[in-house]
């Protein structure tokens, strides 16, 4: 998984982009696209690939020519979703209303606001880590990594936590109900429906006696005299588990994953240095970040690299093969955690960084950057030094392991390994 | 149960509200997308269909059993894999083809990207006469040469030796093409052809096999140009429309534009088909009416050109969705064709059906009351109801008496025509999204 296996060619057959080889090890492929076809018109998908790190970065940044919304703004219906969420903001474009909804709740997630959160993080981290401690070997994904981040989200939106589980099931839905399969959108619609009948008397409750979780402050927040609808604290709540939790259970798993089997050299260096853990994070960010890919519709005819991609073409931008461009880092097919290329300081929307140093892509850039970026790297750095605070010669349980994987075309969901065993001492 | 106006709300076929606040301030409608989406998807779940689907193996081979889940299901499938639309009814498909306000074909030069290519001149009237007087008078001729020299073998594959052999024979001597050089010009024709697949290997090729014809027709246009013949290419060079003398690119975008798959692809089907219907067989060949009728309903039964894309020019509701500008369209004729609330037994072979067209389908009219089977790439049916004596026959006309003249002819010379022992001959595209026809028909006969 550390190094690119085969000698790449130039020709792409687009049916590689289905294959279980390429949801396991896309990069090969990255290299070939970025090397021979920085354009790539896909006509067996109907889309454009944008794959290097500078074009990745553009697109990014150009909200005038590309747009994430499926329809035009300025077209004659309204904006709105199709989105198994409901309306949320991943899918009001560049759009006021995007601007409007993502004031009222950005600022909730970092700063004081953040900071905030910070002590029960820890003791979340503490509790769950409690739960295996004893046991000598622990089952990463499932009973550490899928732990935490959920039980952090409901414990913020002020949650019964004796339903915490449940929330875990209906996570796990919602993500896999974005991908391309029936069955799972099926499964994620249900999911959703019963979150929001769920939550429906809770929005009702605190919009009259507001407490300090977050639910309480989006039923309460306003912005320039604007208020979100229940309809949008809904889809926010449905974005929030999926997109918070899901995320960042799977960066955990992920971080783990590499420093065991990419790098065990530097397993020891992490454990020795619990501030490296924002390192381990960012490196994983760049080197096989949690999401590879961001859709988005150009709005106008784009010329670039001698070839032209039409008006309303859907593209995707491969920020997962821009983080591996040797344009913009040394060695990008090397997971290390003392790079001095990359920014490994917190991130911004701008992906411009004082030390001069290219950032990574994997929380995107510009107008839609992730808004829980300071979230999800606290919250994984936090969890992860405390479990390795208090454990000894940590080691991988089986010397083999399959490998970190997308999910297959036929389903939904995020990139991680499906388990990962270690074995330690206390 | 078509949808209903109830308190200012629209309410669906599903029993959900798909509109609501149906005035905008200024009068004008006023949708929310997000209620026409969350609220379909709803009730439209698409899980009897896995997006793999409509990719693999088994679609290649035989799309009938999936497309059939679209149709009966998800008439307007979102494919998010393929980033398309698949319009699966009959006549949801054919409003697609007739509404050229809302939606367009996108020609095979755009799928090249060529920048400044020539002119189509496909539909230039001179051209259509002279290829309708060329195929009246030469087709039997063409067809009869292919029939005696099979006729000496007593075997033969019915597939390459007959279908494939006959529609380029007739190109090639409809074009003037030396005989020598005929191998040369079937091969960059060929490439040319398959280079508008989404196959970026084949693209290159056909790229190549685009310059590759260009330099080959540029002394023979020449002399053409000098010495005027009554071929074709003489024909499209005296052409030049708007007053724009034709060029090289002209020609070579013409021969690209037109439809090589329908009389191939039609023919090798209908013997297939026949050849596996022996009851249906012995109908077809008792007389030229009863092969028309059966070549129409192989057109319907197993078209050879399974689907077709159209762009959505904008912002357009169908269907029950919202179509976004730019959306492509996966029309599907296999589908449409055999759409149970058009055609009675869809999947079966019937020569004489009842239920059937015997012209061209138009959109929405239909010259007898009833459809006819879809077929896409011979352009745009004709506008007229029927064809004005002045006028030359469709493409689509002048295909179907073609092929019915070269079955005629491979009747009257060979006899007792049968599947060779031990073989199970089947439909299948090269790749996904290819022609869908029959590439190996071993068979043996006997001479008339």
């Amino acid at each position: 998984m550390s190094e690119a296996k085969k000698t790449p060619g130039t020709e792409i057959d687009p049916r590689v982009f289905d294959t279980p080889e390429f949801q396991k090890d896309p990069f090969p492929i990255y290299q070939q696209l970025r090397d021979h076809h920085p354009i790539y018109h896909d006509r067996f998908h109907n889309r454009w690939i944008i794959s290097r790190y500078w074009d990745v970065d553009g697109a990014f940044q150009d909200n005038e020519s590309y747009d994430r919304a499926v329809y035009k703004p300025d077209g004659p219906y309204d904006f709105g979703s199709r989105h198994v969420f409901g309306p949320n903001i991943l899918e009001y474009g560049n759009s006021g209303e995007h601007r409007r909804l993502r004031n009222i709740v950005a600022g909730q997630f970092v700063g004081q606001k953040l900071q905030d959160f910070i002590p029960m993080i820890h003791q979340i981290a503490d509790e769950v880590i409690d739960s295996f401690i004893d046991d000598g070997e622990v089952e990463i994904v499932k009973q550490f990594a899928s732990q935490v981040p959920i039980r952090v989200i409901s414990n913020m939106l002020g949650l019964p936590r004796e339903d915490e589980d449940t929330f875990v099931g209906w996570y796990q839905a919602l993500i896999a109900g974005l991908g391309f399969g029936g069955e799972h959108l099926t499964a994620g619609l249900k999911a959703r429906n019963e979150m929001w009948d769920y939550i429906d008397p809770l929005i009702a409750e605190r919009s009259k006696n507001p407490g300090e979780d977050l639910l309480s402050r989006m039923c309460v927040a306003e912005m320039d005299g604007s208020k979100m609808t229940a309809e949008e604290i809904k889809g926010f709540v449905a974005l929030l588990l999926a997109a918070g939790g899901d995320t960042t259970e799977k960066a955990i798993a992920n971080m783990w994953y590499h420093l065991m089997y990419t790098r065990p050299d530097q397993l020891q260096d992490v454990i020795d240095n619990e501030d490296l853990w924002e390192n381990t994070f960012t490196e994983m960010m760049r080197y096989d970040p949690v999401v590879h890919a961001q859709f988005r519709h150009t709005t106008r005819e784009i010329q670039i690299h001698n070839d032209v991609i039409p008006e309303r073409a859907g593209v995707i931008l491969y920020l997962g093969a821009g983080n591996r461009d040797e344009r913009a880092f040394k060695d990008p097919n090397t997971f290390d955690i003392h790079r001095n290329d990359l920014h490994m300081g917190k991130e911004n929307r701008s992906g411009r960084y004082k030390d001069g140093k290219n950032g990574h892509l994997g929380f995107g850039i510009g107008q839609h950057f992730c808004m829980g970026y300071a979230m999800a790297r606290q919250e994984s750095a936090i969890a992860c030094s405390k479990l390795a605070a208090r454990i000894k010669n940590s080691r991988p349980k089986y010397a083999e392991h399959e490998g970190i994987s997308s999910p297959s075309i036929d389903s939904g969901g995020f990139r991680t390994p499906a388990e990962l065993w270690m074995k330690f001492d206390t | 149960m078509a949808s209903v106006i109830k308190d200012d709300q629209v309410i669906g076929k599903n029993g959900v509200i798909i509109r609501k606040h149906p005035q905008r301030s200024d009068g004008s409608p006023k949708y929310r997308t997000y209620e026409i989406y969350q609220r379909e998807r709803v009730g439209e779940s698409t899980e009897k269909i896995k997006p793999g689907q409509l990719i693999s193996e088994n679609y290649r081979q035989d799309p009938y059993p999936t497309v059939a889940v679209l149709r009966e299901h998800y008439p307007c499938y979102r494919d998010w894999l393929s980033n398309s639309y698949w319009i699966t009814e009959y006549n949801d498909v054919t409003s697609i083809f007739s509404d050229e306000a809302n939606f367009e074909t996108r020609p095979k030069t755009w799928v090249y990207g060529l920048e400044n290519p020539g002119r189509n001149l496909n539909e230039e009237l001179p051209l259509l006469e002279a290829e309708e007087k060329f195929t009246d008078a030469r087709a039997d001729e063409i067809a009869t040469t292919i029939a005696v020299s099979l006729a000496q073998k007593g075997h033969g594959n019915l597939a390459t030796e007959f279908a494939a052999r006959f529609a380029m024979n007739l190109l090639i001597t409809s074009l003037d093409i030396p005989s020598a050089d005929a191998g040369q010009f079937t091969s960059l024709f060929w490439r040319m052809q398959r280079g508008t697949s989404w196959n970026p290997a084949l693209r290159e090729d056909g790229r190549k096999a685009l310059d590759e014809l260009t330099h080959y027709l540029e002394p023979l246009v020449a002399t053409r140009k000098k010495q005027p013949g009554e071929d074709l290419i003489s024909v499209m060079i005296q052409l030049a429309p708007s007053d724009e003398p034709t060029t090289i690119d002209d020609i070579v975008v013409t021969l690209l534009e037109r439809d090589h798959e329908t009389l191939h692809g039609t023919l090798a089907n209908l013997w297939f088909l026949l050849l596996t219907h022996p009851e249906e067989h012995q109908q077809a060949i008792s007389d030229r009416r009863l092969m028309k009728l059966a070549y129409l309903e192989t057109l319907r039964h197993s078209t050879p050109v399974i689907y077709a894309h159209r762009y959505a020019r904008h912002e357009v509701e169908r269907f029950g969705r919202l179509i976004p500008e730019g959306a492509q369209l996966v029309c599907s004729a296999a589908a449409a064709n055999r759409d149970p609330k058009i055609f009675n037994d869809p999947n079966k072979f019937i020569v004489d059906r009842k239920d059937m067209c015997q012209r061209e389908s138009r959109g929405q009219y239909r010259a007898d009351g009833l459809a006819a089977g879809i077929a896409f790439g011979l352009g745009k049916p004709s506008i007229h109801p029927a064809i004005p004596e002045d006028r030359p026959r469709s493409r689509y006309a002048l295909t179907r008496d073609t092929a019915v003249t070269a079955s005629q002819v491979l009747v009257s010379h060979l006899d007792n025509i049968r599947l060779a022992k031990g073989t199970s001959p089947k439909l299948s595209a090269l790749t996904v999204g290819e022609m869908h026809t029959c590439w190996k028909l071993p068979v043996t006969f006997s001479k008339k």
